[in-house]
């Protein structure tokens, strides 16, 4: 059935060679390059330029404990395949593990849950689930029952974060690394730029933050184009999940998001170029930055006397949702001017509001 | 051979048919050639529905990432799709279209923009990046398998 391309059928480009190899049939186009490559040399170099943003960055030591934060989405499903590969390959000498979150969404988190599960078992890498149930004592469907769809997305980016964190501790995991890829942190310079966030905007872009913390957050995605990993779990035949929150059904709507999209169909390099341009920005040495300090009440890291997630917390425990959330009002001692400084409050958070809530926040 | 050569013109074979019926009118020794009619023109219709099966192309779609939720949830679609009347070929522009009025049943703004798909859908002729054999303008041939992968679902 099938002839050899270079038939009477010129019409399709399936005679292609890969610009690589030159001797199999190209399967895609890479947006980095615009090059036409073959299955096998895509993999190749996909692997390779992560494998070279590791060694580049020195993002890992031998013998480290490395938590990688699992959804169970594209991003974190390809990661922790890539990561156990690598490791394997090229002897990093890590110990990974699985790390994830249940927020306590029934009918979403719970089957995510199991794609990450399948995971462990595939990939060897045991893995540790921290409940915000366990944690904070409230799932995030009684949140929502409690507040409504307003505001939903803030406690579950803010308690994720910090969710992360301790399930990272619990494991005593010397780093974090998160599946957080080139189209995020473009999109996240975007954002950062349009609401003015120079203290985010100059972290965004940091390959690893939180150095000075207790768990440093690494991407080793952060040059890799969202294209190419879903091409790469296509063609691997991966298993994710790709539900959206059943609470934030039109999140991924985003401007940000958008114009990304467009301008990489435009321009491919534009991604690339973002970062670059985020990695450039130089903040002035007169711009007062929020000092760094610890919340009392959980000791977690925090410019505030309070961190957040300890502020929403109290809210949701007293009856007062609200409390922590946009530019409410100061209520109840807390005044105005400490919640509205709070809002910027977090030391490396940034979260992408433009992406679904089940997406790691920076 | 006679129905071969007869059947493109169901219409003139209509016309004959219902000119004999009143050349014939009442006369029952010509009954014959009714059935004869009748039956040449029951084969020639049912040659050319045949033969309108062999026009339309038979793919097999795929949903992922996402999509599949705008159709019903369900992955894998193996359809017959019409090249647009007057034309022999069904391009990829032509199939979104299809795909958008017979397929998508929710939120078509999720899978296209403009006439394309919307920018974040990745799309596969038989494994290979659409972008690699012309994307809009690629020629669909019989028993491809087309594939759409949403990448804007989180991860």
């Amino acid at each position: 059935m099938e002839e050899g391309g270079a038939t009477a059928k010129p019409r399709r480009a399936t005679g292609r060679l890969c610009s690589t190899c030159n001797q199999r049939k190209a399967a895609l186009k890479r947006p980095k390059t615009l090059e036409q490559i073959c299955r096998e040399c895509f993999y190749s170099v996909f692997e390779d330029e992560i494998h070279n943003v590791i060694m580049d960055n020195n993002l890992f030591k031998p013998g480290e404990r490395v938590a990688v934060a699992a959804s169970g989405g594209k991003d974190s499903t390809v990661l922790a395949y890539v990561m156990s590969e690598l490791n394997r390959r090229h002897n990093y000498g890590l110990d990974l593990f699985l790390l994830s979150v249940d927020e306590g969404i029934t009918g979403y988190r719970d089957d995510s849950l199991e794609t990450v599960k399948r995971n462990e078992i595939e990939y060897g890498l045991p893995l540790k689930v921290v409940s915000y149930k366990d944690l904070y004592g409230w799932t995030m469907d009684e949140i929502v029952k409690t507040i409504g769809l307003k505001n939903n997305c803030t406690f579950c980016g803010v308690f994720r974060r910090q969710a992360l964190d301790r399930g990272a501790a619990l494991l005593k995991a010397d780093k974090l690394v998160t599946g957080h890829n080139a189209d995020d942190i473009a999109e996240t310079v975007l954002l950062n730029i349009l609401r003015g966030d120079i203290a985010r905007l100059s972290r965004c872009t940091f390959i690893t933050t939180g150095e000075d913390g207790p768990i440093p957050r690494c991407k080793p995605f952060k040059y890799t184009y969202e294209k190419e990993i879903v091409m790469y779990a296509y063609f691997k035949k991966l298993d994710y999940f790709s539900t959206e929150c059943i609470y934030s059904p039109n999140a991924y709507r985003g401007f940000a998001r958008e114009f990304i999209k467009d301008l990489e169909r435009m321009r491919p390099r534009a991604i690339l170029d973002i970062i670059r341009s985020g990695e450039n920005f130089r903040t002035a040495t007169s711009t007062k930055m929020p000092e760094q300090g610890t919340c009392e009440r959980c000791g977690y890291i925090s410019s505030q006397k309070l961190c957040k997630a300890c502020l929403l917390l109290e809210g949701l425990n007293r009856g007062l949702p609200k409390l922590g959330i946009g530019r409410a009002r100061g209520t109840n001692g807390l005044n105005k001017r400490i919640e509205q400084r709070n809002l910027g409050s977090e030391r490396t958070g940034s979260s992408i509001e433009s992406k679904q809530c089940g997406t790691l926040d920076f | 051979m006679f129905l071969i050569l007869s059947m493109p013109s169901i219409v003139g074979l209509c016309t004959l048919y219902i000119l004999s019926l009143i050349a014939c009118e009442f006369s029952h020794t010509h009954a014959i050639f009714h059935v004869i009619f009748f039956l040449v023109l029951c084969s020639s219709s049912l040659l050319r529905s045949i033969l309108v099966q062999l026009d339309s192309m038979q793919l097999t779609l795929e949903f992922g990432g996402g999509l599949e939720l705008l159709c019903q949830s369900s992955k894998i679609h193996n359809v017959d799709v019409k090249p647009n009347p007057g034309e022999d070929k069904l391009t990829m522009r032509d199939l979104l279209a299809w795909v958008k009025s017979n397929l998508i049943k929710e939120r078509p703004e999720m899978f296209m923009k403009g006439d394309s798909v919307r920018p974040g859908v990745l799309v596969l002729i038989n494994d290979c990046d659409w972008e690699l054999c012309g994307s809009l303008d690629t020629e669909l041939e019989e028993k491809d398998v087309v594939v759409f992968i949403s990448t804007l679902h989180g991860g």
